[in-house]
């Protein structure tokens, strides 16, 4: 037997990679039902609707390369995060008019007053951003035997 | 380890890029509404601080508002008590047959109905917020000295029966019954031994945000189906009718003696069963929402400690059906797409030329409502067809009005009798009016009060039909109350009708008021029916002709009208043109300095289809026809009715909604009024005014009153000057919002105002704010919620003017001890429709009623320093797409009911400011619509502030500054335009006069309490602006070292990696 022989390892996806995945469509959706339910009101800017579209661009041009994915994590965090101030920074004001003459008792009552397009939008960034912290403590690539 | 640190440099990036992210844009978001927080905490943000350098008259009490009372326990009895007092005077006796009532002393009561331990108090926000502190119907009776079943109320307390809510509570709801039927109630709670008398409560809930259902909208879910009879909320449902029904057995078989119906809704149920033989319904009250303690007075009423007083503020319908209003009312149909959010229900849509509906662009511009009705709505139209049936004239059909009525409009019996005598009408010339006096003797044998009403018919002229000037058959013009009478006494009371309001308004012919020769009536009765038929008598009508009473002609007074020389009139042919520009003198002076008038002309042609755009519109050319409005000289061929309805007996024969509403083009002057725009489209050069003068030195405490104490007027040259102080960026600092307050202005040391926003008065706790007397005093109680008031309906249906004036006291003296300065209220929109959401913080179908009630509330709230913001002005008569809808109705039914309000709350009780409301007028949002300055201030005379409602994104601060509404609320687009930007003189003209109407409303209030002219206002950060800068300081300091610290773990696994 050849005492010095290596044993060859390949880099293949981790689970961070996959996490990823539902976090991208998220953030890729989300700026369209934001135009779709808001577009031509005080609610709606370009830069809340580009923002979330450019950044999730380059999450994803660094998940692909497997040299740095692990960075994908941290920028989609950043970017859910982001994406979510800068929706609510341009649209608080639609939950103050919403809101303004009282609040629905239950959860579900609450999302029906909102609507389905502010609703999704929140949660969707939201959820992106949670998804991207949990992809940061976890590994996006990992070695196995050839 | 470094993997430990590698996680440990990822939780600090987590945590603190949150914070960082958060503190910075939510920071952003707080300090561009810093007011509203600081309102939210109760922080005022500045401090009253004594100048030294300024002499000031030591001995001058600066308390100018002060409480009578010593504690929030004694404000709030007090508060409590007037519920009980105001319920005792305003619960209206509307049947009372077999000797039900008064009961008599061995009459035991069962309660039945869920609601009955869960009766209607009031809104259902209202509801929600207080859900303890008042006195519930077992507790209200017991403590009114009766006996009650509580076997049967602890039942329906822990039964699974009750309002349910399909959808909501919330800005949105709808709400099944829920009774329990006759069958599930067990026999030994049903009759217990002793208790013969049942009172059968009958509930129904409204509040903001929502109209009642009259048809089913499919909302139901399994467990929670729609349980109203054919989908109306408002009509008996089957189980409470099983419950009549059985209760009529049991008076059958003698379990019980007597049926009482208490009716504790302000949304009018329809009352088809009262007379029913079928459920033997012996006496019937009605209470609306009871507040703290009406359930005392009611019990009081019931046991005849209080003979009930109360005349009816709306017509009560037998048949909803019948009731033309609701062709265009409310919903259209459910736009499943659009539910939620703000906009919900689809009201009408437009359409386009060949009446296909036009696609939605999205938002509420798309909808609309048409007041096709006109002036014919409540008793205007059930009273006045009637007249014409009797009379046989004006085609009016198969009308009937027992199908459609059950008791009308001012109608309230008592447990005596009372007779009316020796009736003058004598007009005074000093006065312009014509005063009237009448005799009241009670000839019963019970003591008791009498309500007074005094009808005015006006002549029905070849002008008026070829004219479209519509003219109802009465109309209420005065009333008041007589003490109470001992049997056998009596009172004269006096009441005097402006001639002026002998004018209708001629929408389309002079465009303006006109007063017409011809017959008039001064007409007393029970109520607008028996005023008609009063008439009618004394016209030579009997009951051979139709009538269903004989009336007395002797309480029906001829008068004709009497050239006066303080008229400006053109007298052409039989009709004299009545101008009243002299009246209406404001805020304009002539080069002399006189005062000169503004001619009253049209000023909603834009809101009229039948004018606007000359009057093309959606089937002018189409064989069915254009439509028209509602004309008492064609009923037949103009009343439309919702569903198919036999008018002779009210029979429905389909309950689908009908086509009947109106169809309207979305005409490019429609369009344009969707999108106009001040900015754009009125650029002038207009001069700009002056700014940052320094030939005087006010402050607002100089501008309250003179060196005799008196009240310095609006258009005094001192504030012309103290306006002339101002820089821009003070407006820009007064106007930048009135969310629940104005702000305060340091350079002339104006204090911030609080306002509450409410319905039926002041229900926070009396320790809201720091201002407030409960706050000062640190009084042990003021977590306490103050009373919660009954439904404003309740209050005018007292007719007891000198007790609504003491109410609105008592409404000040809570402003005063929690804080505010003023109120987003009263209600004073038009109860056009029962199915209105907000009918309990409403007052009236009638506009004079309305207007009244207010006038003297309001009087009452300013002798405590508290301003009234009457809301909403206006034409915002349903919740259904209430957020930029268009109303769409005529001028002469426009100011004769809906503006009339306003008009006599301003001239009557110098009404202060108005909310304006959130739908549109026409195309123009209510804030934009120039009728603020034209009619509210320029014809009525109003000086103070107005302030939006909620702001939406239809609605922007130019436009609403331009129009006259001073104050936007929040969340409105466009800041008022930049001063070194030419071309918006126009625009900073009208915001200098907004400065001034808000500064005007904010001196003459209870703001101004420990003011003398030595006081400063300084502006102080508040503590939670301190403490956000802190944190945003801190955090952008540590977030450095944090990114640091991830950067170099990660650079440090890389090279370690790399190594290896």
């Amino acid at each position: 037997m050849a005492k010095n022989q290596k044993t060859s390892y390949k880099t293949v996806r981790g689970i961070a990679f996959y996490l990823l995945f539902p976090a991208f469509i998220l953030c890729l959706i989300a700026p369209f039902m934001h135009k779709a339910g808001f577009e031509g009101t005080q609610y709606f800017s370009q830069e809340a609707f580009m923002l979330p579209l450019i950044g999730t661009g380059v999450a994803i041009l660094l998940a692909v390369p497997k040299c740095t994915s692990r960075y994908a994590g941290v920028v989609t965090f950043l970017v859910g995060l982001a994406s979510l101030l800068s929706f609510a920074n341009v649209s608080y004001l639609y939950l103050s008019a919403v809101f303004f003459n009282g609040m629905a008792e239950t959860i579900f009552g609450m999302f029906e007053q909102m609507g389905i397009h502010y609703t999704f939008c929140a949660l969707a960034y939201l959820g992106a951003m949670l998804l991207g912290i949990v992809a940061m403590f976890l590994p996006a690539t990992k070695k196995v035997k050839a | 380890m470094k993997k430990i640190l590698s996680v440990i440099s990822k939780v600090f990036l987590v945590v603190f890029t949150f914070l960082f992210g958060v503190i910075n844009v939510g920071g952003q978001m707080a300090q561009a509404n810093a007011g509203v927080i600081s309102n939210f905490l109760g922080q005022d943000g500045f401090n009253m601080v004594k100048d030294e350098t300024v002499g000031a008259d030591e001995e001058l009490d600066t308390q100018y508002y002060k409480s009578e009372f010593e504690s929030v326990k004694e404000v709030k009895a007090s508060g409590e008590a007037y519920t009980q007092k105001v319920m005792e005077e305003g619960a209206v006796l509307l049947k009372n047959t077999n000797n039900a009532l008064p009961l008599k002393n061995t009459d035991k009561i069962s309660l039945f109905s869920a609601s009955s331990v869960e009766p209607i108090i009031s809104g259902y926000r209202e509801m929600r917020e207080k859900k303890s502190g008042t006195t519930n119907l077992l507790d209200g009776f017991k403590e009114a000295g009766l006996s009650v079943n509580e076997d049967l109320y602890n039942w329906y307390k822990n039964s699974s029966y009750g309002r349910q809510y399909i959808v909501g509570p919330g800005l949105y709801s709808i709400v099944n019954i829920n009774e329990a039927p006759w069958n599930s109630i067990p026999e030994n709670v049903k009759v217990k031994r002793g208790y013969n008398t049942a009172v059968f409560v009958l509930s129904r809930i409204g509040g903001e945000g929502t109209d009642n259902q009259m048809f089913d909208n499919g909302e139901g879910e399994p467990g929670k189906e729609w349980d109203a009879y054919q989908g109306n909320y408002l009509a008996l449902s089957e189980e409470e009718r099983s419950v009549l029904k059985g209760l009529k057995e049991a008076k059958d078989n003698g379990t019980y003696d007597k049926v009482i119906v208490l009716c504790n809704f302000t949304n009018q149920v329809m009352l088809d069963f009262v007379d029913d033989p079928a459920y033997g319904v012996d006496a019937v009250l009605y209470s609306g929402s009871i507040g703290s303690k009406g359930s005392v007075a009611i019990g009081r009423i019931l046991k005849g400690e209080v003979n009930p007083s109360g005349k009816l503020s709306d017509t009560f319908w037998k048949n909803h059906y019948l009731n033309p209003v609701h062709a265009n009312y409310g919903q259209y149909k459910l736009d499943t797409s659009n539910k939620g959010g703000l906009y919900g229900y689809s009201g009408y849509i437009y359409v386009d030329a060949n009446g296909n509906e036009v696609a939605a662009s999205g938002g509420s511009e798309n909808s609309y409502v048409v007041y096709q009705e006109g002036i014919y709505s409540g008793y205007r139209y059930t009273e006045t067809r009637y007249e014409d049936k009797v009379m046989g004239v004006g085609n009016a059909g198969k009308y009937n009005y027992d199908a459609a009525v059950a008791y009308p409009f001012g109608y309230g019996n008592s447990y005596t009798t009372f007779e009316y005598s020796d009736m003058t009408a004598v007009y005074n010339a000093e006065t312009d009016a014509y005063d009237i006096s009448v005799k009241v003797t009670n000839t019963g044998a019970v003591a008791g009060k009498e309500a007074v009403q005094i009808f005015l018919q006006k002549p029905y002229t070849a002008h008026d039909k070829q004219y479209g000037v519509e003219t109802a058959a009465v109309e209420l013009a005065a009333y008041d109350k007589t003490e109470i009478l001992a049997p056998g006494a009596e009172e004269v009371l006096t009441m005097s009708v402006d001639r002026r309001d002998f004018a209708k308004y001629d929408s389309y012919s002079n465009k303006t008021y006109i007063l017409e020769q011809g017959d008039y009536y001064l007409v007393a009765g029970n109520g607008a029916h028996e005023a008609v038929n009063n008439v009618l008598a004394a016209k030579g009508y009997t009951t051979a002709d139709g009538k269903d009473a004989a009336g007395n002609a002797a309480l029906a007074i001829k008068v004709g009208v009497e050239d006066s020389e303080t008229d400006k009139k053109i007298v052409e042919e039989d009709l004299l043109l009545y101008s009243t520009a002299e009246v209406n003198v404001y805020s304009e002076t002539d080069e002399e300095g006189n005062l000169v008038g503004r001619k009253i002309t049209n000023q909603f042609d834009n809101a009229d289809p039948k004018i606007f755009e000359n009057g093309v519109n959606y089937g002018e050319n189409a064989a069915g026809g254009a439509w028209t409005y509602v004309t008492r000289n064609n009923w037949a061929g103009t009343v439309k009715y919702v569903v198919s309805v036999d008018e002779a007996t009210g029979v429905v024969s389909n309950y689908a909604r009908t086509n009947n509403f109106v169809k309207l083009m979305k005409t490019s002057g429609i369009a344009r009024d969707l999108d106009f725009d001040v900015l754009r489209e009125e650029a002038t050069d207009v001069a700009y005014p002056k700014f940052g003068s320094t030939a005087s030195a006010w402050q607002l405490i100089d501008l309250r009153v003179d060196e005799n104490g008196e009240a310095i007027p609006y258009n005094d040259q001192r504030w012309e000057e103290l306006l002339d102080q101002l820089t821009w960026a003070d407006y820009c600092a007064i106007l930048a919002g009135g969310l629940y307050n104005t702000p305060d202005l340091s350079s002339i040391s104006a204090p911030s105002a609080n306002t509450y926003d409410t319905d039926l008065g002041v229900f926070s706790e009396f320790g809201m704010y720091e201002s407030g007397l409960a706050t000062k005093l640190n009084d042990p109680d003021k977590n306490q919620r103050a009373a919660t008031y009954v439904d404003n309906g309740i209050v005018a249906a007292t007719r007891n003017l000198d007790l609504i004036y003491e109410y609105g006291v008592q409404w000040g003296e809570d402003c005063l001890w929690a804080g505010f300065n003023g109120l987003y209220g009263a209600g004073a929109n038009i109860h056009r429709s029962p199915y209105l959401g907000r009918s309990y913080g409403y007052i009236s179908e009638d506009g004079f009623l309305s207007g009244m009630t207010l006038a003297k509330m309001n009087l009452g709230m300013e002798t405590k320093g508290a301003y009234m913001l009457a809301k909403h002005c206006v034409l915002n008569e349903q919740e259904t797409n209430r957020c930029g809808s268009a109303t769409w109705a005529n001028e002469q039914s426009i100011r004769e009911i809906y503006v009339r309000v306003f008009e006599i709350a301003i001239q009557e009780g110098s009404l202060q400011g108005v909310m304006t409301s959130l739908n549109r007028i026409g195309g123009l949002p209510a804030p934009h619509h120039p009728f603020l300055n034209e009619v509210l201030r320029y014809e009525c005379g109003m000086t103070g502030y107005n302030v939006t409602d909620s702001g939406m994104s239809y609605m922007d601060t130019a436009n609403c500054v331009y129009a006259g509404n001073d104050l936007p609320i929040n969340n409105v687009s466009h800041t008022v335009p930049n001063i070194p930007e030419a071309g918006y003189g126009h625009v900073t003209q009208a915001a200098r006069d907004c400065v001034h109407n808000v500064l005007y409303t904010v001196v003459h209030s209870s703001a101004m309490n420990g003011f003398s002219s030595d006081m400063r206002v300084v502006r102080f950060q508040p503590e939670w602006q301190y403490f956000l800068e802190k944190a945003t300081e801190a955090i952008n300091i540590i977030i450095i070292p944090v990114v640091a610290f991830y950067v170099l773990m990660e650079v440090w696994l890389l090279v370690k990696r790399d190594d290896r």
